[in-house]
């Protein structure tokens, strides 16, 4: 890739920029004046007379609208989804500024869901609006295209980490490691400093711009901290990232959810390959109980009272000590160990805070973290076209094309023979028409208490755990005990 | 008074306005509206007379009630367009309305409070004389359900309203989530006010000895518990109206509106809490805070305000009242808005009808502002000067407390 000859700015739009306010209201030629500004102007601002003439007022959305499309170019398709398809773009040179490059993710028009904007969407630009941060992707601009498909203008950033940890070319030092893990927990930190939890942490959502700074990105499955009392839903958050606590169904939850699938991500960068790779959401609460430990009251007081909680089939495993950790990843040495086990804790309450892991003595020692421009790099279209699918992929996707589905990168586990025919991706994105009603089958727990103050969250379970190959005649709720084919 | 986080929210960056800024801009926005009705009447005009054989006098569909264009279009005056307050009367009604209308499905205080203030947002930007409320009221509520995580499908949504269809919910999607400026988020004081009273339970619950939660006690007499419970129920009633209506989400933070609807509900109370959280001897515990934290980050208002209190800070109080005070004031004044007698409504929403459609009243042209069959492409000119009309009156409603 062309980290080094490509202009500096292409990924990394200097914060201020990333953080201009370009919506509301008319500053389409790009001026920034602050809205009490313009408005004294356009009161004053005696233009032609002319009756009829097009030029537009304020008052229009639709102008707006059209003001904001032409600050954009769209120059080619850097992949599609069911979900959305993401153009690499430039934002026009201004007379100030030279032309940006820009990608351009159009949400497409959900035949299956009838109700406007997609819930995706609608969460992706609330929390996109308001965070702003240099380890959080910016969302530049917004505008709908003329089929009234939503466009999001976000910052061009061109490889993710899921491409780095693939390329077993590269080495990566423990530097770099805590490098990227150093500002993905700055990122997380601020998400969570905002009352946002992510809920799908994983490594094709960690962007990394060219010049190597890492980037939260994908907040289509984000929501605030809930009201108490108020129900979240468990299905969210990629299978193998996903913490126990929403494997037994747990309604209420928090931000440690996002640092326990960091430091899972944590073990992958080590590691190299997915640390635990469940191929349903049962063999991955097994891999979880069998890697870390088996969920009990000694070690998680509650846990028995969770809504799915069941009894791990095996000889239950002592929650993993230092010993453990040590042996598997020796690498991080003892701080970093230290600091794994306090985000990979069992029981939530007992995991670090992203302020806390910040706060790890694992960062301040040797080796140091690699300065972002120092990190590996992986390279060249293959990067562009990659985040271009990251970025369109629905949430809670794990894979962006059918081929990579039937031969993931994953090494070490092994494949399942009977590869079925991969699902049209439209099946996957069939509507959740009960909301509610996304009880995982597996887990089987009993719904009472669930009427008052539920929080219809609508998040597509199917999404999350996709159903793989071979369910394509399944009907689309939930989340099904069909078997992921590796 | 706000804290660090707060200042990086679109709701303080993009929607907070000094005094003066908004009475501005909702001037402002008003002759953009008057100007696209002038437009509107002018093109009809041309067509009524290009098409003006004496028989142009053609009946028009549906004009049943309106008078016949009988005499000559050109004899008939321009309509006398809505002033800005005249503008703000009628979103303020119909967010009155949309109030019910949320509670017809019992949706949570964030999913109405939200969509009144994107109803609000929505006008401070836009023209009744362009987008007549009363068309965006289901598009509003349904895309607050949405950003409020309190999501239900359409065709749910449609059953509990007669006659509504999901096209006329979606139809305008986009153009109130453009007009927003795509900012969904809003800072209620909702939480903040659950936090405040929490707390304020807790610490009475305690048999502690702290002198601050002493001098509480006595001051909130025989049963201090519950008469905070009381205040409690009287406060979410201003937050869920008064403070909707009134444009306190424009010029306060939620903490101070949350401590505004306080002192509204009973104003000692109010007085004591702030005097024992912010006042000069202010003996706030840290273990208490630290707790609160662990509640998940409810209490974000709370804990905006703690941010403001370092260890040895100098009282907020002093500096705080007053804010409080003019933002409880600002809300009383709210009340006047319901007290409106439906002729007036009924007057404006005339004056209204015949701005927007002239085809009606000339035979000709086409209606103006949506919700109409056909979404006139408005054209714009700058050349009207703002009407200056009746900008006493507004500043009367709101800007006197201001300061």
């Amino acid at each position: 890739m062309s980290a080094t000859n490509s202009p500096p700015t292409s990924a990394t739009l200097p914060n201020a920029t990333a953080i201009r306010r370009t919506l509301p209201f008319g500053n389409g030629n790009g001026n920034n004046t602050p809205l009490s500004a313009m408005v004294a102007e356009s009161g004053s601002d005696v233009k032609l007379p002319n009756d009829d003439s097009d030029a537009s007022d304020n008052d229009d959305p639709d102008d707006l609208n059209t003001r904001t499309k032409k600050k954009y170019t769209k120059d080619r398709k850097l992949g599609e989804g069911a979900y959305a398809v993401v153009n690499l773009g430039h934002r026009r040179a201004t007379a100030t500024e030279p032309a940006v490059p820009v990608a351009i993710k159009k949400i497409k028009v959900n035949t299956e869901f009838r109700d406007g904007i997609t819930m995706d969407a609608i969460r992706e630009v609330k929390y996109l609006r308001e965070l702003h941060h240099p380890n959080i992707i910016a969302l530049l601009d917004v505008f709908s295209s003329k089929n009234q498909n939503l466009c999001l203008v976000l910052e061009f950033l061109d490889s993710d980490l899921e491409m780095i940890i693939r390329d077993t070319s590269q080495t990566l030092s423990m530097g770099d490691i805590k490098s990227w893990m150093l500002m993905s927990l700055r990122g997380l930190w601020w998400c969570h400093k905002s009352f946002v939890i992510h809920r799908d942490i994983k490594p094709n959502n960690l962007l990394l711009a060219a010049n190597g700074v890492l980037k939260l990105a994908d907040f289509g499955l984000a929501r605030s901290f809930a009201d108490p009392k108020r129900h979240m839903t468990h299905q969210v958050i990629t299978r193998w990232y996903r913490p126990p606590e929403l494997f037994y169904g747990a309604k209420f939850y928090s931000s440690s959810v996002d640092i326990f699938s960091l430091g899972l991500v944590f073990c992958e960068l080590m590691l190299r390959v997915p640390f635990l790779a469940g191929n349903t959401d049962l063999h991955q609460l097994e891999l979880i109980c069998q890697w870390l430990g088996t969920p009990t009251e000694e070690n998680w007081p509650g846990v028995t009272t969770l809504p799915g909680y069941h009894e791990a089939s095996g000889t239950p495993v002592k929650e993993r000590g230092t010993d453990f950790f040590m042996n598997t990843f020796l690498a991080a040495g003892e701080s970093g160990v230290e600091l794994l086990m306090k985000m990979l804790r069992l029981d939530p309450r007992k995991r670090c805070s992203a302020r806390e892991a910040l706060d790890s003595k694992w960062f301040s020692q040797e080796p140091y973290p690699t300065q972002p421009a120092n990190l590996p790099k992986k390279g060249g279209g293959k990067g562009i076209e990659k985040v271009g699918s990251d970025l369109k992929r629905k949430a809670g996707e794990l894979f962006n094309t059918p081929d990579e589905r039937e031969n993931p990168v994953i090494t070490r586990k092994k494949k399942h023979s009977a590869v079925v025919a991969p699902v049209p991706e439209e099946i996957e994105n069939a509507p959740n028409e009960e909301m509610g009603s996304s009880d995982d089958e597996e887990m089987e727990y009993t719904n009472d208490e669930e009427t008052e103050n539920e929080d219809n969250e609508e998040v597509e379970p199917k999404n999350v755990d996709k159903p793989q190959a071979g369910s394509k005649t399944n009907p689309p709720p939930p989340p099904t005990r069909n078997t992921r084919e590796l | 008074m706000e804290d660090h986080l707060y200042t990086t929210t679109t709701q303080c960056k993009t929607w907070s306005f000094g005094p003066g800024t908004l009475s501005t801009l909702r001037q402002t926005t008003n002759a953009a509206g008057v100007r696209s009705i002038k437009r509107g009447w002018k093109r009809a005009r041309v067509e009524a007379s290009t098409a003006n054989t004496p028989l142009a006098t053609t009946p028009i569909p549906s004009n049943n009630t309106t008078p016949t264009p009988g005499p000559d279009p050109l004899s008939i005056p321009d309509p006398e367009p809505l002033t800005p307050s005249e503008e703000l009367i009628l979103v303020n009604y119909y967010m009155l309305r949309l109030m019910a209308m949320s509670d017809i499905f019992s949706f949570p205080s964030s999913v109405k409070a939200t969509a009144c203030i994107f109803l609000s947002r929505f006008h401070l930007h836009h023209s009744v004389h362009s987008y007549h409320p009363k068309h965006l009221l289901t598009t509003i509520l349904f895309l607050a359900t949405k950003t409020e995580n309190n999501y239900l499908s359409t065709a749910e949504f449609c059953k509990r309203i007669p006659k509504l269809t999901p096209e006329a919910v979606l139809k305008y999607e986009f153009k109130v989530a453009g007009g927003i400026g795509w900012d969904f988020e809003i800072r209620h004081p909702l939480r903040g006010a659950d936090g405040g009273i929490m707390e304020l339970l807790t610490a009475l619950g305690t048999s502690n000895s702290d002198p601050g939660i002493q001098t509480l006690k006595e001051k909130l007499g025989q049963n201090p518990s519950r008469r905070v419970t009381d205040a409690a129920g009287r406060m979410k009633g201003y937050l869920t109206k008064e403070a909707l209506v009134s444009d306190v989400y424009y010029h306060y933070t939620p903490p101070q509106i949350f401590l505004g609807a306080l002192w509204l509900a009973d104003k000692e109370l109010a007085e004591a809490y702030i005097e024992w959280r912010f006042g000069e001897n202010s003996t706030m515990g840290r273990p208490l805070k630290k707790k609160k934290k662990d509640k998940k980050g409810k209490e974000r208002a709370i804990e905006d305000e703690n941010t403001n209190e370092p260890k040895k800070p100098p009282a907020l109080a002093p500096k705080l009242i007053p804010a409080v005070i003019a933002c409880a004031e600002m809300m009383l004044k709210a009340q006047e808005y319901e007290k409106i007698p439906v002729d007036v409504l009924k007057r404006i929403d005339k004056k209204l009808h015949r701005c927007q459609n002239p085809q009606k009243f000339l035979g000709a042209g086409s209606p103006i502002g949506i919700g109409n069959d056909a979404p006139p492409k408005k054209q714009a000119e700058e050349a009207a000067p703002p009407p200056e009309k009746r900008r006493k009156t507004e500043e009367d409603l709101f800007g006197g407390s201001l300061r």
